[in-house]
């Protein structure tokens, strides 16, 4: 499946044009990842946004772990890994790990910062993509904070 | 009263200064004007919500409520926004804010937005970004929260449960920060 065919599927990017995507794929890098490789590392500022093309991805908060606590899920091909570091220039606020070989496609953030130069609609319909993404990430962790706010048995 | 350019620059200054004079004019122009009493509800915790809601006049409060107990999140006032999460991911409303006085507000809906994005891209794409950026903030520091409530929670889990208020009180404070800091909330 070709980078272009790869982002199609995913429903995220499903309103870019083929000259977007074409424009995307200029540049991103597509990469292949051994099982247990640290894709983005809470340690460490991220200054990649990735596309996970294929396989699966493990997401854990490492100081949960540390504490012998279990915040772990997964992400599968069409998810967006890195947005928070790269957007907030600041540590990642979880890790991701292959789980398996993974394929995936970053954008450095020289190159995301280059795509707000472009007066067409490819800023907009990429940083819509990176918006909902937030949007829902927050909707989860507020989410997820209200409910044990709310609990009566914490 | 109808928001002049020079105005809503004053007012809302981290909006304007990614609009040119043909996109703010258009923005304008897309604003609704929304009157509303003081007691009156703008947005209801878990119902739909689709709009950005720009505070032209007037006071207003956030909160989110369970079966037992209202929070009280913060409060906007005069040039504040809110509503930043719904206006790029329409849904359910992340808590009720309702007016303490006679408010007037300005309000930009998804779709409304979406049209200003062909005659102007840039615009509306760096205006995206503005929001981006205030939510990855919140993400954070929601997420440091998160962190601390399960480590908390691990910790008194099998205590009495007098520091609960502490706790409670303790998140309404970080809730506060997270809802209000520079003045918006969803």
């Amino acid at each position: 499946m070709s980078f272009i065919e790869h982002l199609q599927s995913v429903p995220l990017f499903s309103e870019m044009t083929n000259d977007e995507l074409k424009t995307l794929e200029q540049s991103m890098v597509i990469e292949d990842y051994p099982d247990g490789h640290q894709i983005v590392s809470e340690e460490h500022v991220n200054d990649r946004f990735y596309v996970l093309l294929e396989g699966e991805v493990e997401i854990t908060h490492e100081k949960d772990t540390e504490r012998g606590l279990q915040r772990i899920s997964t992400m599968g091909p069409g998810s967006l890994i890195g947005l928070h570091g790269l957007i907030g220039h600041n540590r990642p606020i979880v890790s991701c790990r292959a789980n398996g070989t993974v394929k995936a496609a970053y954008l450095p953030s020289a190159a995301f910062n280059l795509l707000y130069q472009y007066n067409t609609r490819l800023p907009h319909h990429f940083q819509t993509i990176v918006a909902k993404q937030l949007a829902s990430d927050y909707r989860n962790i507020v989410g997820e904070l209200r409910e044990m706010m709310l609990a009566d048995n914490i | 009263m109808d928001m002049t350019p020079v105005s809503f620059k004053q007012q809302f200054p981290a909006i304007a200064e990614h609009c040119g004079p043909a996109g703010l004019n258009d923005l304008l122009s897309t604003l609704q004007p929304l009157n509303v009493q003081s007691g009156q509800t703008v947005t209801e915790d878990g119902e739909y919500c689709d709009s950005l809601y720009l505070v032209g006049e007037g006071k207003l409060v956030s909160q989110i409520t369970s079966d037992t107990e209202t929070i009280r999140l913060g409060s906007l006032k005069k040039g504040d926004i809110f509503g930043e999460v719904n206006i790029l991911d329409p849904g359910p409303s992340t808590s009720t804010v309702i007016a303490t006085e006679d408010s007037m507000l300005h309000v930009l809906s998804h779709d409304a937005f979406q049209r200003l994005e062909k005659p102007h891209p840039v615009m509306t794409g760096n205006i995206l970004r503005m929001m981006c950026s205030i939510m990855v903030d919140r993400c954070r520091i929601a997420d440091k929260l998160l962190f601390s409530k399960y480590t908390y929670a691990e910790g008194i889990k099998d205590s009495k449960s007098t520091q609960h208020a502490g706790i409670i009180e303790w998140g309404r404070d970080i809730l506060q920060k997270l809802h209000g800091h520079t003045g918006t909330q969803s």
